[in-house]
């Protein structure tokens, strides 16, 4: 039997949980415990020892470290996206708590409810920006390839590593790359295309050619948005409603067709995971306009038969609009300025990569002649 | 890709970004240190390791007997046997011998034990009694803090009432019960590596003042009749 001091914790958790969010576990653990598995590490002596429970059950698996192939660990941007989410949550419960008891009664608790609720939004963005960014942490053997979620920080998996690593060349001596060159791809690594549908020619972006041009157009129409939805602030005329309809409506083409686009190209994850996001809070978004409108043009009609409720409709639809104008300032300013610096960064690299392959050409050429 | 053998299929994958699958050289590797994916611009760090260039080692089908004096496998009476099984004694030949850590068994035995948790190493399942006890020590509040929280915006005395009368019956049953578990179930091993005790405690102290509240609540109305 191992005694208990044979294990050493590793750091890193499937989901943070101190402060704030440990005591809201402990009232949810029915509710979390079902939205999945979840996952630590401890360093054995002679193996990893990956600790998954899901409900009341734990399940240990062994990783021997002789065993251990690889680890890689790649970043993501799904904190970027997190803290998006919760900046737009959290200025959302703020706004509505400055705007909504000016319009409908409302008592003091809810209030003071909303601003808990905004407060623990601010504090959940504060701790996703403390923990930095993303990453995936993938361990391969020759028969396994597992997924490490409790390693999904970059800091923390850096740090995770530095642990593992020595205990790991402890077992299997040092690791020699020169034994991996025959199985090294021929010829330059930049120029290489591992598409087997692609010619020699697309040799800069893999795949397909795109470049993100329709993306670059996307996130301009965001930044037109925020311009539009400023000037909503000032007033509110039916021309200029029909024509964001209008303008909505060709965003949501370009962002479909741009979600498309990007399935098959090189773009980076961030700039892709923005537009899926962006297409899904705009199509949200898009509906929420249009159910507004028409309530509003709705109700001098039924005002006929004039029930009191149609009043207090009327109360509801103002702090409603209002709040949507702030979404959208929000969203869609922070989306398109993301989205640009991300096409920014990719094209940059782009150039760079393209520059290399063109230099490694020339070198080729140059015996020739 | 060149004609790499299908054996070492391991430093192939190694070279191949794992975001895009876009080839990396071998000195990206040797660095050790965050690098940008050629192809895709992902920042990666891959550490390798040399059992990723090791060849992978075949498992024997078992040798046929030559001799009569050769002792043969218990499954397989026409095949030598090479090992003796750690767990039940029976003769092996390669084809039956599973190897772990330096030990021989036999199938069935590493079933078993895989089964009945013999073999420490094989032992995978554990039950947290000490989570069960809170999610049921909380289980009355779960229930009564959304009826809470909705009446909340209406009006105060109606959200504690309502949150209250949510609370008492659930409470009845899940408080006495989740005190038992986390106390009946505190010593019950959980694995070799450590663990605290905090979520038993906690579950024990809320499941008291959910019980104390109950209590309060059941003998105040009893207090004033008594006293009156
Ligand atoms: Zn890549
Ligand atoms: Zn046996
Ligand atoms: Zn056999």
């Amino acid at each position: 039997m191992n005694p208990a001091s044979a294990y050493k914790r590793i750091p890193g958790r499937s989901r943070p949980n101190f402060g704030l969010l440990y005591l809201f576990e402990l009232l949810f653990t029915f509710s979390l415990v079902a939205l999945g598995e979840r996952c630590r590490l401890f360093a054995g002596t002679d193996h990893l020892l990956v600790l998954r429970r899901r409900l009341f059950t734990e399940t240990a698996h062994r990783f021997y470290y002789a065993d251990i192939q690889a680890i890689t660990v790649r970043r993501t941007s799904s904190a970027s996206l997190a803290s998006l989410l919760l900046l737009l949550l959290s200025a959302t419960s703020l706004a509505f708590m400055l705007i909504a008891p000016r319009f409908a009664p409302f008592s003091d608790v809810g209030v003071y409810l909303l601003a808990g609720l905004s407060a623990g939004f601010v504090l959940g963005l504060a701790l996703n920006i403390l923990l930095g960014p993303t990453c995936i942490t993938e361990l391969y053997t020759a028969v396994h390839h597992e997924r490490l979620e409790c390693l999904s920080r970059w800091r923390t998996a850096q740090r995770a590593l530095a642990q593992l690593q020595p205990r790991i060349l402890a077992e299997q001596g040092p690791f020699d790359p020169s034994g991996l060159e025959p199985f090294a791809p021929e010829g330059p690594v930049l120029a290489a295309n591992h598409a087997p549908s692609g010619g020699p020619q697309q040799a800069a972006a893999p795949g397909n050619s795109y470049t993100g041009g329709l993306h670059f157009a996307l996130f301009l129409l965001f930044l037109g948005i925020v311009v539009s939805s400023l000037i909503d602030l000032l007033g509110d005329w039916t021309l200029k409603n029909a024509f964001d309809s209008i303008y909505y409506s060709v965003m949501l083409i370009v962002a479909c067709v741009a979600v498309a686009k990007q399935r098959h190209s090189a773009l980076p994850n961030d700039v892709r995971a923005l537009t899926v996001f962006s297409l899904v809070a705009s199509v949200v978004l898009f509906e929420g306009v249009q159910a507004l409108v028409m309530s509003r043009s709705f109700i001098p009609m039924m005002n006929t038969s004039t029930p009191p409720d149609i009043f207090k409709m009327l109360d509801v639809a103002q702090p409603l609009r209002l709040t949507t104008i702030y979404i959208n300032i929000v969203l869609f300013s922070i989306t398109g300025l993301l989205g640009l610096v991300g096409l920014v960064r990719f094209r940059r690299t782009l150039a760079a990569v393209r520059r290399m392959t063109l230099d490694q050409e020339w070198d080729g050429n140059d015996p020739a002649h | 890709m060149n004609s790499a053998p299908a054996m070492a299929n391991a430093p192939a994958r190694l070279l191949a970004c794992p975001q895009c699958q876009g080839p990396l050289t071998p000195d990206m590797l040797a660095a050790d240190a965050v690098q940008r994916c050629p192809t895709c611009a992902t920042e990666l760090r891959i550490a390798a390791f040399p059992a990723a260039l090791r060849p992978c080692v075949k498992g024997g089908f078992g040798d046929l007997i030559v001799e009569d004096t050769e002792s043969a496998c218990f499954h397989h009476a026409g095949k030598r046997a090479k090992s003796a099984c750690d767990g039940c004694g029976r003769f092996l030949c390669d084809l039956c011998d599973i190897r772990m850590q330096g030990r021989h068994y036999c199938s069935s035995c590493l079933e078993h034990a895989a089964r009945f948790g013999s073999i420490p190493e094989l032992e995978s399942a554990y039950s947290r009694f000490d989570l069960l006890s809170l999610a049921v020590a909380c289980l009355p509040l779960m229930l009564a803090l959304p009826v809470f929280l909705a009446l909340s915006f209406i009006a105060l005395e109606v959200a504690v009432g309502a949150g209250l009368g949510m609370l008492l019956f659930p409470a009845l049953f899940s408080a006495p019960i989740a005190m038992y578990l986390s106390i009946a179930y505190r010593k019950r091993s959980t694995g070799p590596w450590p663990r605290s005790k905090a979520t038993s405690i906690v579950a024990f102290i809320i499941a008291a003042c959910v019980l104390a509240i109950l209590v309060a609540v059941i003998s105040f109305p009893i207090y004033l009749t008594l006293t009156r």
